[in-house]
């Protein structure tokens, strides 16, 4: 029992002050341990008064760092969302809240899963009362949920001797996206083609031909066909079939061995990619992910809840293949106003079996230009 | 200065104050000693790399080829020093670490050189250590700590800065001269110096605090002993001349009862050896015969034979005896030692009430003596015959073959003597009186000193003064003995304690009375040499005193001063802690005796007394921690913006207030910018004027950009042209509607 509360003692101890040692305070602290060997052994005063100046050096070195780290007082700004690989800027706003006392030579980390991450922020000199706002750029690699469970401060002052590390909690959550990638053309122009058949035959925004006639003032002349002016001598407009009405229902098959798991993060970001091509072109798109329950995005409106769920969502062992092919199936089922991918990073063959409803199905082995790293505009 | 000047010259001083202390601890060799002198001088001007000498010094830099040969030289040049030049290992070495300190003086350019140029300096400081015990070794030790934490800041700081301008190749490698760096300011100066200090007072509680463990293999307690004579059991008359001179400090005496006023002025005999047979030309002990004496608890050796009574302790003297190592077995101490207090193995004394240790001591020691003075008893005085133990009469009446007119003088002399104590009187008399003090005596060639000193030359000094008069009273029948001893006289006002040096050397008289003892007679005049205080003795004296505290509190501070002090830190609390324990009482007793009288008015009788006072103790502590948690919401509530922000605020308020009167009030939603905006469409007059203040206003607050006094100046004309501005129109259109308060800046 004694034991448990002198670790959790330590434990506390540990988490908000820590020091380590700096090359030259492992030098300085051989010497010393050289002088202080040299004063026990001869019994020479002047010995001892050497070790205690360089005994008080060193306890000074503990005071003054430990002014410089207290009483700081922290404000940070994150994006509310963030995707992989993508950066992005943080801010952080610092203040000196003693009165006297400057803090000096401070650097600052970021403590995200126990880990220290530097934000290459550094401050000479912050007098006391002082405040200023910093940015740090932010990039992370990993999709999900990014806990920031404090910032840690760090100071070699006075000396360099060592480093002083304060822990100041300042819990933070960020939804990280899977990375947007940019996606071959030729995928996106057969994703487009798949839809095509189901689009509502009437002028508005989009890519097909609806029909070419004189240009009127106002008109956009972006939209002026120059081939057809050019036959005619008339300044001639085309006009562009809507696509505002279709909907492309996305389906992610959230079941991949653990083997694959680079390959799901990877299905993840292909689909978050298409998600955003999409939706920007106008696009209604319907997102089933495994088992949860449908999420639908309009063209005029950004899709992050989609992302989110994205970020959010996990891989499925093996053993649910069923349940989640069940699932999907019916989901699948009920939607039947519009095109229908299906994105698996799991190769299964039984799958296309399983979804007839399916358009088209994205796997490692149909689209390898977009699984694998070579030969693909994808980051391995 | 900027800030890689002041780092290179503070480093060059660190190794410069090292060095110094290294020279005056050992004798360096003169080719050494030129050599690093000109190492420093290039390294101090090469600091200022701007300058055309600096340039020319650069041209004169050897390769890195040349000075690896230089080192392999120097590491021959130990060798050889060790077994051929010096042959010892200590000067060996350290003249091989002056080479390695010339070396790291003359390549100065990387982070590494600057930290082995700080370990050569503090392996040189502490070759110094060992070397010395003197004082002068502390203003050294004072000034390297002082620069060695200067350095070690400016090197800490130089390295955030290196790091801060390149902060991606890491500057590792990059003179800090590349740099544009920071200058040094008067805060810096003055809060170095502070740290420094604290640094310093941090090291005095270390060093005392320190557990004394010396119990290591290399302890070095054995010096040179301070050659005396006069002290041992057979002395030649005339051999105290020779030392008269020697001004060699041989021990301090501090009287702890006496204050300075008083013993400001009084001579104090401190007693060494007593003799008495003399044979013409020399002195002896003839009861050489010594006994241990008695160990009592505490390290305290007593005089006092068993079934004897102890002198009361008010008549003895006290004495704190601080004696330099000697080359002679003998204690000293006023007369006469009833007992004796230090940290001896034995302690032994002969028949005459000398105090012999059983070997001479190496080392400098602390011990304490207290003495029982004797006084010649009333009725002595007067005392025509006295009636002396056998025993004396045999030991002390001793006469040698004297020439017949010494002993005719000493007739003639006490042939007006109606007593024995004024014939002891009339012969000291004479001494003092008829002869004249004089060093330049050769007495050792004479064959018959005491002769030529009575009849002769009639100068001589203590010896002869202190023979002629026990030779003199023995003729009178009178026992006395010569005793040798020294005679302190130089009162350490700085210090509250007498220095003995070599040259207090002194010889003097005791005379027997059978009631009162032994009495001290000293028949020597003053020496004409003596002359009044100067600016430099007191100087000196003052030197030596600080000297006596050094060595005292650093050089021989040992494990049993820190049980002392302990033991005396457990006492006085104690002492405290009884103190405020019956304060307390005291107080309690009071308010409790004025609680009874207020509560016997107001409250019941039957509450008792007891639940009042713990009512008001209550009351008392939670008034007191709110007193507190005010005081520290007080500290930590404190504005977040800066006197300079404050400022502009202000200034902004009153434009706010000046628009508001115009009828134009500021939305909380709207930035500056856009209320500024407002300004220009609805009052155009007064836009430039708030669009100056505005702009000031946004760069100090948001861009917390530097307020000087001529944009603050400019600002504050601005504001009140703006009111003018605000008054003049305001007397054409009519007034807005109520008082205005200024929208919420944001």
């Amino acid at each position: 029992m004694a034991s448990m509360t002198l670790h959790t003692w330590f434990h506390r101890l540990s988490r908000y002050r820590a020091i380590s040692v700096t090359t030259e305070g492992v030098r300085f602290l051989l010497l010393t341990l050289a002088v202080g060997i040299a004063a026990v052994n001869t019994g020479n005063n002047l010995f001892y008064l050497l070790l205690a100046m360089m005994l008080s050096l060193i306890v000074l070195s503990g005071l003054l760092s430990e002014q410089c780290v207290r009483r700081l007082e922290f404000h940070r700004h994150l994006p509310d969302t963030l995707f992989v690989n993508q950066p992005a800027t943080a801010t952080l706003w610092i203040a000196n809240r003693k009165s006297h006392l400057p803090s000096i030579s401070l650097r600052f980390l970021d403590i995200a899963a126990g880990q220290d991450h530097d934000c290459g922020i550094r401050l000479t000199h912050l007098a006391p009362g002082a405040s200023t706002l910093r940015t740090y750029p932010l990039l992370i690699r990993r999709r999900g949920r990014y806990q920031i469970d404090g910032i840690r401060v760090v100071t070699p002052f006075p000396f360099g001797l060592f480093h002083k590390k304060a822990f100041y909690p300042q819990e933070a959550s960020i939804l990280v996206c899977p990375e947007l990638i940019p996606l071959p053309p030729v995928q996106l122009q057969e994703i487009h083609a798949i839809g095509h058949e189901h689009a509502l035959s009437r002028r508005g925004h989009g890519n097909s031909l609806y029909n070419l006639r004189e240009f009127r003032p106002g008109d956009d002349s972006r939209a002026i066909h120059w081939m057809t002016t050019a036959r005619t001598a008339k300044l001639m407009l085309k006009e562009t079939e809507a696509e505002d009405q279709r909907i492309i229902t996305l389906a992610v098959f959230t079941v991949a061995p653990d083997e694959e798991a680079d390959r799901f993060e990877r299905a993840l970001s292909i689909a978050a990619s298409l998600i955003d091509q999409l939706v920007n072109s106008g696009l209604r798109l319907r997102l089933l992910l495994g088992e949860q329950q449908e999420l639908l995005a309009e063209g005029n409106e950004s899709p992050l809840h989609l992302f989110h769920a994205l970020a959010l969502c996990e891989r499925r062992p093996v053993a649910d293949s069923a349940a989640v092919q069940e699932a999907l199936s019916q989901a699948l089922a009920r939607s039947q106003d519009g095109p229908a991918l299906l994105l698996s990073s799991w190769a299964d063959p039984a799958l296309h079996g399983v979804f007839p409803a399916v358009d088209q199905i994205l796997t490692p082995d149909t689209h390898k230009d977009l699984f694998d790293a070579a030969g693909s505009c994808l980051p391995a | 200065m900027p800030l890689d000047h002041a780092f290179r010259l503070s480093s060059i001083l660190l190794a410069g104050t090292g060095f110094a202390s290294l020279t005056l601890a050992i004798a360096l060799p003169w080719w050494l000693l030129i050599v690093a002198a000109g190492a420093f001088s290039m390294a101090l001007l090469r600091i200022q790399s701007t300058s055309a000498v600096s340039g020319a010094i650069g041209h004169l830099r050897f390769s890195a080829l040349t000075w690896n040969v230089f080192l392999v030289l120097a590491f021959a040049g130990f060798w050889l020093d060790l077994f051929l030049i010096s042959q010892e290992i200590l000067p060996a070495g350290i003249h091989f670490l002056v080479l390695l300190l010339v070396n790291k003086l003359s390549n100065l350019d990387q982070r590494r050189d600057f930290l082995h140029l700080y370990a050569i300096s503090l392996i040189a400081l502490l070759a110094s250590a060992a070397l010395t015990t003197q004082i002068w070794y502390a203003p050294f030790f004072f000034a390297y700590l002082v620069i060695g934490v200067w350095t070690l800041l400016l090197y800490h700081l130089l390295q955030e800065q290196e790091e801060l301008a390149e902060p991606q190749q890491g500057l590792a490698h990059t003179t800090p001269s590349l740099l544009l760096l920071p200058s040094l300011t008067a805060r810096f100066f003055w809060t170095t110096n502070a740290v420094a200090t604290s640094a310093f007072a941090l090291t005095l509680l270390f060093f005392f605090l320190i557990p004394r463990v010396g119990v290591g293999f290399f302890q070095n307690n054995h010096g040179d002993n301070l050659r005396t004579t006069g002290f041992s059991e057979h002395v030649d008359l005339g051999v105290m001349g020779p030392v008269k001179q020697d001004p060699s400090i041989v021990m301090r005496v501090e009287l702890p009862e006496r204050t300075g006023h008083d013993s400001k002025w009084e001579p104090l005999y401190l007693r060494g050896v007593a003799y008495n047979r003399y044979d013409g030309k020399s002195w002896t002990n003839s009861l050489p015969h010594r006994r241990m004496l008695t160990e009592l608890p505490e390290d305290t050796f007593t005089l006092r034979t068993s079934g004897t009574k102890p002198a009361p302790p008010a008549r003895q003297l006290r004495q704190e005896i601080l004696l330099e190592p000697l080359d002679t077995t003998v204690l000293f101490g006023t007369p006469f030692p009833t007992s004796v207090k230090g940290h001896f193995l034995s302690l032994q004394s002969d028949l005459m009430g000398s105090l012999y240790l059983p070997f001479p001591l190496h080392t400098r020691t602390q011990y304490t003596v207290y003495s029982s003075p004797t006084t010649l008893h009333t009725t002595e005085k007067k005392s025509a015959a006295l009636l002396y133990p056998d025993f004396i009469l045999q030991q002390y009446l001793q006469v040698p073959a004297v020439n017949e007119q010494v002993l005719e003088l000493a007739r003639q002399i006490t042939q007006p003597a109606t007593s024995i104590a004024h014939a002891v009187a009339l012969i000291h008399t004479h001494l003092l009186t008829h002869y004249r003090y004089n060093l330049d005596v050769p007495s050792l060639q004479s064959p018959h000193p005491l002769e030529d000193f009575l009849l002769t030359r009639k100068t001589g000094y203590c010896e002869h003064y202190a023979t002629a008069m026990v030779v003199m009273l023995r003729t009178a029948g009178i026992p006395a003995r010569l005793v040798t001893g020294f005679l302190a006289t130089e009162w350490n006002e700085f210090g509250g304690y007498y220095t003995v040096r070599q040259r207090d050397a002194h010889a003097w008289v005791e005379v027997y009375f059978p009631q009162s003892g032994w009495i001290t007679m000293d028949p020597t005049p003053p020496s004409p040499d003596a002359a009044g205080a100067t600016w430099w003795q007191s100087a000196t004296r003052a030197m030596d005193s600080l000297r006596l505290k050094w060595d005292r509190l650093f050089v021989h501070y040992s494990a049993h001063d820190q049980f002392t002090v302990v033991q005396g830190i457990r006492e006085g609390g104690e002492a405290v802690r009884a103190g405020f324990a019956e304060t307390l009482s005291a107080l309690s007793a009071q308010a409790a005796a004025i609680v009874g009288r207020m509560g016997s008015s107001v409250i019941p009788s039957d509450v008792p007394h007891y639940a009042i006072t713990l009512l008001l103790a209550i009351a008392a502590v939670y008034g007191a921690s709110a007193i507190l948690r005010r005081l520290r919401n007080r500290r930590t509530q404190h504005s977040p913006f800066s006197t300079q922000q404050q400022t502009v605020i202000t200034l902004y308020t009153s434009l706010l207030q000046c628009c508001a009167q115009r009828g134009i009030t500021k939305p909380a939603s709207a930035t500056p910018m856009e209320f500024l905006e407002q300004i220009r469409t609805r009052w155009e007059e007064a836009w430039p004027l708030a669009d100056s203040v505005t702009r000031l206003y946004t760069h100090v607050r948001f861009g917390e950009a530097a307020l000087t006094e001529e944009a603050l100046a400019t600002a504050e004309a601005q504001v009140r042209t703006l009111r003018l501005l605000g008054h003049s129109t305001a007397d054409s259109q009519p007034p807005s509607r109520g008082p205005v308060m200024p929208s919420r800046l944001r």
